[in-house]
């Protein structure tokens, strides 16, 4: 269920998520190229977007300006100057990778984004947006017992495990007590009003 | 405070609930913790919505239980599987490992055990005694002074993030950008809306973090065909030979000083306090060959290290407002949800809270301690436990928690994207810890920013006071050490190649 952590050869110490990803370039050979990785620049990029984005939105604000009196620099003060770090700090990062990737001949391969990897994720965030969509008219126990239905046989599959003529009955017996089980515990335990 | 520790340790003792509370909220970190895969701060943030129909003192009862509990379960499945249940036991498996294949996994455990009581005995020591040092040297702070603290804690959550320090702070930086969205704290005007009408609340810390730690790992999780049964090594022996035990107190005691002083860091975490405190065990030991090769040394020096990192972590959270790490930010955010902001201002006004926080810490040790020696046996079956039931049951606490921080539908897209964007980082090697920190410190650093230039009208009233003068200079170095190590490797190899010509 989780890569397995370690000290790296330098004593720097990585996070599950990084350990995971060293493991998988590892796993594709990819270790030994020293150029960088395509989606290393468009993280430089996405950054400058995002800061863009936000600065439009400050500057096209006509009330912003109101909050700005005497010594105080108003309310888009600290946003702007954290958009201009966000933008010149994205446009430095982009730079450097292309700069290097010029250097060493262009960018290395990565296994990180490719549909084998992604499909599973991107389903489990369309259904989380359904199963959001669905919550509000058809109140929480309907779509949490549908949710529950369709990926308790998924993520069992995806451990690896077989199924056999029992599971029929045990999976979706599982999904239902884990749906109610939180509902109960939730609308009646701690009283949240679950729609 | 003496006496309200007491006070509240009579109360919670004789308090069935109460008891309860603190029993299986330690029994429910415990298990997540050793699960593979489950974060101290997944576990904490998806927890986390039970505590909100409690009162404040129950609240930290019931969380204190699964940060200390979850911190110790760690190392169960580090130890018995070779993988770390949380980012602090990740060094534990170093020896703990090699001890279970050499049939000395319940020796193992009960190593790891004694060392996280008395890393989290002196953890805890530490913060009853330094904490209101530093409150009550804090009271003396104005706003300047926390401005530049806030500055100082995401420089160094820059800095000790794993992976790229200059990623790390356009984290922080991102971090900082979401906590301004909405209305800001001196003048009531809204920024960064986007024209829709929800965000003018601001973004709440809850989804973000759930999103973060939670739905992001599961995301991740779901990328890769899992190994289907995990062989757990045989437990075997539980206790060692007592000689054995109390010849490691030395280790234990110097790990919990490393442990302690790396978790007041702000932001360093328990993944720092373990390295460096099982570094410096293995630099001092003799048989430093030895070290990876299932010395029970390198056991307790990790955690001990882990456990008494905890009590560091709660230092500057509890006297300044700095979360130590990705689990006290998370804190902070239960805190707040109750009322209650964390600061100096929390001894003065509310010592009876302080002395919960003591109380809670003390009975989540004794917890811990309580159940591994009863179900240390227990904890290691649950290790091949189908991933299918945890994993589905992770994902709906996500929704619903999220749903129930303030009851609205629009906190589970906020989840949802939050989730999307720690997993995408994660892919690309970009922390999303200082995310949290910059949205935790973002409104604390701009309301004290602004305030200071309109009481003080000028500029240099940083530099001016000199608390803030030398903090500014710290942060300033340690933002720009990166940039030195870059130019002066540069430069380096530009001499390399000039004699190689």
């Amino acid at each position: 269920m989780s890569a397995r952590g370690n000290l790296s050869a330098e004593g720097e110490v990585r996070t599950h998520g990084e350990r995971a990803a060293t493991g998988r370039i590892k796993a594709a050979g990819a270790e030994t190229d020293p150029r960088p990785r395509l989606h290393s620049l468009l993280v430089g990029l996405v950054l400058v977007a995002v800061a863009v984005a936000g600065f439009v939105d400050l500057r096209t604000d006509e009330y912003l300006h109101l909050g700005a009196r005497g010594n105080d620099p108003g309310p888009g003060f600290l946003p702007e100057i954290l958009m201009w770090i966000l933008g010149i700090g994205g446009l430095v990062h982009a730079l450097g990778v292309a700069g290097r990737a010029r250097r060493l001949g262009g960018f290395a391969p990565s296994d990180e984004f490719v549909l084998r990897r992604l499909w599973l994720p991107a389903l489990l965030i369309l259904s989380i947006v359904l199963y959001q969509q669905a919550i509000e008219p058809l109140g929480y126990l309907g779509p949490s017992i549908a949710f529950a239905l369709v990926w308790v046989p998924l993520i069992h599959w995806r451990s690896g495990r077989s199924f056999s003529r029992r599971h029929l009955v045990q999976l979706p017996l599982e999904a239902l007590a884990i749906a109610v089980a939180l509902y109960v515990l939730f609308r009646f335990g701690i009283r949240v009003p679950l729609p | 405070m003496v006496e309200s520790f007491f006070l509240v340790l009579g109360g919670i003792l004789t308090d069935p609930y109460g008891l309860a509370l603190v029993l299986f909220s330690t029994l429910g970190g415990i298990v997540l913790g050793a699960l593979p895969g489950i974060s101290s701060t997944m576990a904490l943030a998806v927890l986390l919505p039970f505590s909100f129909a409690m009162d404040a003192h129950s609240a930290i009862f019931f969380l204190m239980g699964i940060f200390y509990g979850s911190v110790y379960g760690g190392s169960i499945s580090a130890i018995l599987l070779n993988i770390p249940g949380t980012p602090g036991s990740m060094v534990t498996q170093l020896d703990g490992y090699p001890m279970a294949r050499n049939g000395r996994a319940g020796e193992a455990l009960t190593f790891a055990l004694a060392a996280s009581t008395y890393g989290g005995v002196l953890g805890l020591a530490a913060l009853v005694v330094f904490a209101p040092m530093l409150a009550s040297a804090a009271l003396a702070f104005q706003s300047p002074e926390y401005a530049v603290i806030m500055v100082f804690g995401l420089s160094m959550l820059a800095y000790a993030s794993p992976g790229s320090t200059f990623l790390g702070v356009l984290s922080g930086v991102v971090g900082l950008i979401i906590g301004t969205v909405g209305l800001d704290p001196v003048s009531n005007f809204a920024r960064l809306e986007f024209g829709v009408p929800r965000l003018m609340g601001g973004i709440n810390l809850i989804p973000v973090v759930v999103g973060l730690f939670g739905f992001a790992e599961i995301l991740r999780i779901l990328e890769e065909r899992q190994v289907g049964e995990q062989a757990a090594a045989k437990i075997g022996r539980l206790f060692p030979r007592w000689r054995e035990l109390v010849g490691n107190v030395g280790t234990a005691t110097r790990a919990s000083v490393f442990g302690l002083v790396v978790g007041i860091i702000p932001a360093a975490g328990s993944a720092v306090a373990v390295s460096v405190a099982y570094a410096q065990e293995k630099r001092l030991y003799k048989g430093k060959e030895t070290f990876g090769t299932g010395n029970p040394r390198g056991v307790v020096a990790a955690e001990a290290g882990n456990n008494a990192c905890v009590g560091g972590a709660l230092t500057p959270m509890m006297t300044l407002g700095i979360p130590g790490d990705t689990m006290t930010a998370v804190l902070i955010g239960a805190l707040l949800i109750h009322g209650l902001r964390p600061g100096p201002e929390l001894f003065s006004q509310n010592p009876e809270f302080v002395a919960t926080v003591y109380v809670a810490l003390f009975l989540a040790i004794i917890a811990t301690l309580m159940w591994a020696l009863v179900g240390m046996r227990a904890f290691a079956r649950l290790l091949s436990a189908p991933p299918r039931i945890l994993v589905t049951l992770i994902l709906m606490l996500c929704v619903v928690g999220s749903y129930s921080v303030q009851n609205s539908n629009f906190d589970i897209l906020v989840m949802l994207a939050a989730g999307v964007v720690g997993y995408l980082m994660n892919k690309v090697g970009m922390p999303t810890a200082p995310i949290v920190f910059g949205l935790v410190l973002g409104p604390i650093l701009e309301e004290n920013l602004r305030r200071s230039l309109v009481v003080y009208e000028d500029w240099t009233i940083f530099l001016q006071r000199p608390i803030s003068a030398t903090l500014l200079v710290v942060s300033a170095l340690v933002l720009l050490y990166p940039v030195v190590s870059f130019l002066r490797e540069a430069f380096g190899r530009r001499k390399l190649q000039a004699e190689q010509r």
